[in-house]
């Protein structure tokens, strides 16, 4: 056990240092950086080398990382993108598929969405019920979803569609990719219990998806959604992994200037020591019940910390992570909900709202309003305890009443 | 980076779980815990012979000279089995304090022998600090100490002493002046003229307590580890170095409960189906999972710290104690709510685990007072 680096990755280290120092300059543009990450491979080093990765090991890709933020460089392209859709495309996606989309992906030149969740298919994903006709070499595409974001931005959206409701419902499903511009796609903002529209409703009416753009065999639809999820819990996992160990600067949410969750992703990845200091600067860092629930938060956050380094470890050796990436989003929700009664509670009569130019009271109103997303969104914490107990504690699966049954049978949504 | 255990320490992993295996099943400990002393001077002898008695203490001192990180690997283990031994109070408190002395003033003659000896699990020693009605702070040291001659002589009284009915030296935390930090810690011979020692009664029946009286017992100025009057920062390492053993030995201890009591679910059937296939069960093993493993990152990072980063010791220290006993004693409570009934009995080990939870919650601070410890050692808070 030793977290220094070994000599090799030290090594590594300096060459990436190196590349740094001679790719990334000071007020670049996001598109020029961009297009150096893509052309190089270092927006997604994990990735083979023929679809626009290094084929990197884990170790390569950890340590980019680490001191790309270490010089305050842009991350590569996110969204769903890199993240989600790329790695499915990459395992269930044709040759053309791949030469077509990934390459822009990485670029950032287009943009992803997700068209996964509807009204009436939340948890229970496999109830989807949007349709999709098989027309020709068409598909045409009819339904409802929600909670995408980035839809108005996005050039396309990875989709799951029921090709035939006779099926039992996990068999009937299509995955495809939509082109968010197509005839038929329509956009509506989703005004969320923050005020802010984050997310999207996105009504499909008759829209035509060429065949070509299906991902997977007709009816494959739920094994490839488990990869962009596996990913996509991975993701969500690792965000609250980050956490500077030095004294970040506190630099509290400009308001109009990024969303809610961005606003709490900065946040944590800033790390305790700047609760420290908004403490101090609310004159309680004296007070005892303060410094209690102080010590609590920053134990959390350390203690995601160390995690992380547990995770990371056994991705350089090239396992896949262990028990205690399960409860990597538990564990990040636990924190962010801690992080938000925090503020609220150094807040004082200040969480009321009056004073409405101060930084810290409007980041945690912010902060509070969104906190409830988390523990729903990417699967609710009720569901990841489900998938704990049954994939990693090998506990008895949910009993399961509709899974056999034709789809078209069975009672969905709200009564 | 690797924040996992080298081949080394999954050596002695294995050969501690080897060694409970042998010695230290349910019965053997509940049997030893009904015997005055608690603890058994053969299975002492074994943990000597396999170097353990001397694994961090340096190889001048006649020890192995490993570090803190293999300590914890063989603490995880044995809290597994509540492994009823001295090996916490000498090994992990008072071999600690004279090895940190070591550093900051050197040790005396009879100091370095006692180290050795502790070293070679010849003696058991152990940290004299709480006082009655006392906790741990400054203020709490009572008990005198005056300088008499060349000789320091000690007055008051100790209580809470971990295995100090049996030890054979005590490392006894005095005052030296009125003033906060005029501390000093001196061994004592356990059988040094004018202590009185008695066993004491102790919720964790697998770890023996003692009560302590020193009147008029007489040291020589050589029995002084550290500075005398100067020692606060040499007794906050030490407790720092205390608690992360112990939240070690107490993360095994959680993994045992959480472990029997996930396996009691699915052998246990009511209404016709294993109680683990239940939601209401299956949440509550997830967040048990949760906490074992955020208490087992906590643990290993603070082992790591105590070996090699001991700048963050301060802040790291306290934090592994308060999340792992906070967790553990959560864990040892849950363990018994999930095996009903049963888990309530006396006959059933749960309630050993729980009582141990209960202890080690509160010995070296509970998590209040080390979440405190925590904020003071992050610099300026």
């Amino acid at each position: 056990m030793d977290l220094r680096d070994t000599p090799a990755e030290a090594e590594l280290r300096e060459e990436i240092r190196a590349w740094l120092a001679d790719n990334w300059r000071e007020g670049m543009s996001r598109e020029q950086w961009w297009a150096v990450l893509a052309e190089t491979g270092w927006a997604a080093p994990l990735w083979p080398k023929q679809y626009g990765g290094r084929g990197a090991s884990a170790s390569e890709a950890i340590i980019f990382n680490q001191e790309r933020q270490e010089i305050g460089a842009e991350p590569p392209p996110r969204g769903i993108g890199v993240p989600m859709a790329g790695p499915t495309i990459i395992q269930h996606g044709t040759e053309e598929q791949r030469r077509r989309f990934l390459a822009p992906m990485l670029r950032g030149e287009e943009m992803w969405c997700q068209l996964f969740s509807e009204p009436g298919a939340g948890s229970d994903l496999a109830a989807i019920q949007t349709k999709a006709v098989r027309d020709g070499d068409e598909w045409v595409v009819s339904g409802q979803k929600v909670w995408t974001t980035h839809a108005q931005l996005a050039s396309w959206g990875i989709l799951m569609a029921r090709h035939d409701p006779a099926l039992p419902k996990h068999q009937g499903i299509t995955y495809f990719i939509c082109d968010m511009k197509a005839p038929g796609v329509e956009i509506v903002p989703l005004k969320e219990m923050t005020g802010e529209a984050i997310f999207n409703e996105v009504f499909l009416n008759e829209v035509r998806i060429s065949d070509d753009l299906r991902v997977g065999a007709v009816g494959d639809g739920w094994k490839v959604s488990m990869t962009t999820l596996a990913n996509e819990r991975m993701a969500l996992g690792l965000g609250g992994l980050g956490g500077t160990a030095a004294g970040a600067p506190v630099d509290l949410a400009e308001a109009d200037a990024e969303s809610s969750l961005e606003t709490m992703g900065k946040l944590i990845a800033r790390g305790p020591h700047a609760l420290v200091e908004l403490t101090r600067q609310a004159g309680l860092i004296d007070d005892p019940v303060t410094r209690q629930k102080l010590a609590k938060v920053f134990t959390m956050y350390e203690v995601n910390r160390f995690t992380g380094y547990r995770i990371t470890t056994a991705l350089m050796k090239g396992q896949g992570p262990g028990v205690e990436a399960s409860t990597g989003k538990l564990a990040y929700n636990q924190l962010v909900r801690a992080v938000a009664d925090y503020l609220v509670a150094i807040s004082g009569p200040g969480a009321m709202g009056a004073v409405d130019d101060d930084k810290l009271l409007k980041t945690a109103e912010r902060l509070n309003l969104v906190v409830p997303a988390t523990s729903i969104y990417g699967g609710t914490d009720q569901i990841q305890r489900n998938i704990i107990s049954e994939r990693v504690l090998g506990m008895p699966k949910e009993p399961r009443t509709d899974a056999e049954i034709p789809f078209n049978e069975i009672r969905k949504g709200a009564a | 980076m690797d924040f996992a255990f080298n081949e080394e320490q999954r050596e002695i992993q294995a050969a501690a779980t080897r060694l409970m295996g042998e010695t230290a099943s349910l019965d053997r400990v509940i049997e030893l815990s009904g015997t005055g002393e608690g603890w058994s001077r053969e299975d002492y002898a074994q943990l000597a012979e396999l170097g353990w008695t001397g694994l961090h203490v340096p190889e001048q001192y006649g020890g192995v000279g490993l570090g803190y990180v293999e300590l914890v690997v063989v603490l995880e283990q044995m809290g597994m089995a509540l492994y009823p031994s001295p090996f916490f109070a000498s090994v992990c408190l008072a071999a600690n304090a004279l090895i940190e002395g070591a550093a900051v003033a050197g040790l005396s003659d009879e100091n370095a022998a006692l180290l050795t000896a502790i070293a070679a699990g010849e003696q058991t020693a152990t940290l004299a600090y709480c006082e009655p009605g006392g906790r741990y702070r400054p203020p709490d040291v009572k008990l005198t100490a005056r300088a008499d001659g060349g000789d320091f002589v000690l007055d008051g009284a100790k209580n809470y002493v971990v295995d100090g009915h049996t030890a054979d030296a005590i490392v006894v935390v005095a005052r030296t002046g009125d003033a906060d930090g005029e501390i000093a810690l001196f061994s004592v011979p356990g059988d040094a003229p004018g202590l009185t020692r008695a066993p004491a009664h102790a919720v964790d029946e697998t770890r023996k307590l003692a009560t302590l009286a020193f009147d008029g017992v007489r040291v020589p100025a050589s029995a002084a580890i550290g500075e005398p009057g100067e020692a606060w920062p040499l007794l906050n390492t030490t407790m720092q170095l205390g608690g992360v053993a112990l939240a070690a030995e107490s993360l095994g201890a959680a993994q045992h409960c959480f472990d029997t009591a996930l396996a009691y679910t699915k052998d246990r059937f009511q209404f016709g189906r294993p109680i683990a296939s239940f939601q209401a069960v299956k949440h509550i093993c997830a967040d048990m999972l949760m906490s074992v493993e955020q208490s087992r990152s906590a643990a290993y990072y603070a082992g790591w710290a105590a070996a090699s980063k001991r700048d963050e010791l301060p802040v790291v220290g306290p934090l592994a104690k308060a999340q792992v006993h906070d967790a553990f004693w959560d864990v040892a409570r849950m363990s018994i709510q999930l095996h009903g009934g049963i888990g309530f009995t006396y006959e059933h080990e749960a309630h050993y685990y729980y009582r141990r939870a209960t202890a080690s919650r509160a010995m070296l601070g509970d998590g209040d007072f080390n979440r405190e410890m925590l904020l003071q050692g992050l610099e300026r808070v």
